[in-house]
């Protein structure tokens, strides 16, 4: 989830961008549960790898719709991310695993 | 207004209130509108008929609903929060009534199926009980403790109308005594007439607590109308 935020900084993400995001990247049918989603991203923003705040409020009524919370990777996530071992590649059918 | 929307956002928003209902206020407000948020954006996305995108959602309601009560518990331990619980032990009481109720009827059910051998889904079930039923009325011991010591009834019930105080102590009481019935059932034949007895007030209590609801409900109707 880090990780995706990041890749679309500058752009800020919010609930339902990451849940397709993170759809689009796993090859999902499903996008990811409500309580699953928010309750990570609030784990994160408690532990300061995520800085959250609601955007402005007469942009989100020119559009029609409600206010979304707008989520930025800080200085610490960004530290994590760039510290955290890289995934091992999954060998695809008929290779052998190194 | 609300019955415009499709019944998926409109679940996602009802069970968005149940877990947050009576959590701290901002976090309660904040889950909120964030899942109000999430259901508008993904109305908007959709390519599919109404029916199709209420699915989805309630899918991803369904499934995330896990993860809701294990955020709402985190929230809990958050500093304080077990004082609050005593000042306003309805939540607590409510909820573990809710889980106790599968409980019982799950135990009634292997009772009546195990006469004759007890197994061990009986004794993991007989514990459940017992634990959710203790559970039940230290909670109410303690948060009547707690409002004996640190305030006066007479100032509390003042502080209230009386209505409302009769309507909270017949919710409690009813509580308890289902509780204690529930206890009852493993105490020797003797004292069945106790587990009657605790029956007999609850059901007592829960016709008060529903007179009373209704009566306040009018009441809250008929100023509605009038402002």
């Amino acid at each position: 989830m880090l990780e995706l935020a990041v890749e679309r900084a500058p752009e800020r993400v919010y609930g339902f961008s990451l849940a397709q995001a993170l759809a689009e990247r796993d090859g999902a049918t499903r996008l990811v549960a409500h309580g699953t989603l928010y309750k990570a991203l609030d784990r994160m923003r408690r532990a300061g790898l995520l800085a959250a705040e609601w955007e402005d409020a007469e942009a989100a009524a020119e559009e029609g719709r409600p206010r979304r919370r707008v989520y930025e990777v800080t200085a610490e996530g960004r530290r994590l991310l760039a510290d955290a071992p890289q995934p091992a590649p999954r060998p695809g059918w008929g290779q052998a695993p190194a | 207004m609300t019955s415009g929307r499709p019944w998926g956002v409109r679940l996602a928003l009802w069970w968005a209130g149940v877990y947050t209902r009576t959590a701290p206020a901002q976090d309660a407000r904040d889950r909120r509108a964030e899942v109000a948020a999430d259901v508008a954006d993904e109305v908007r996305a959709a390519e599919v008929e109404s029916w199709a995108i209420s699915r989805r959602i309630a899918g991803r309601v369904l499934r995330g609903m896990g993860s809701d009560v294990l955020w709402r518990l985190s929230v809990e331990r958050s500093p304080g929060r077990a004082r609050w619980h005593l000042d306003h032990p309805a939540t607590l009481l409510g909820a573990l009534a809710v889980l106790l109720f599968p409980v019982v009827v799950l135990g009634d059910r292997l009772r009546a199926a195990v006469a004759v051998r007890p197994g061990w889904a009986l004794n993991l079930v007989h514990s459940a009980e017992v634990l959710l039923s203790a559970m039940i009325l230290a909670i109410a011991a303690a948060a009547l403790l707690r409002r004996i010591v640190d305030r006066p009834v007479v100032a509390a019930v003042a502080r209230r109308t009386l209505v409302h105080s009769v309507r909270r102590s017949a919710g409690l009481l009813a509580c308890v005594c289902w509780a204690a019935a529930a206890l009852w059932r493993f105490v020797p034949g003797s004292l069945g007439g106790l587990a009657g007895a605790a029956w007999a007030a609850f059901g007592l209590s829960l016709v008060v607590w529903a007179a009373t609801a209704v009566w306040g409900w009018g009441r809250r109707r008929g100023e509605r109308r009038t402002s």
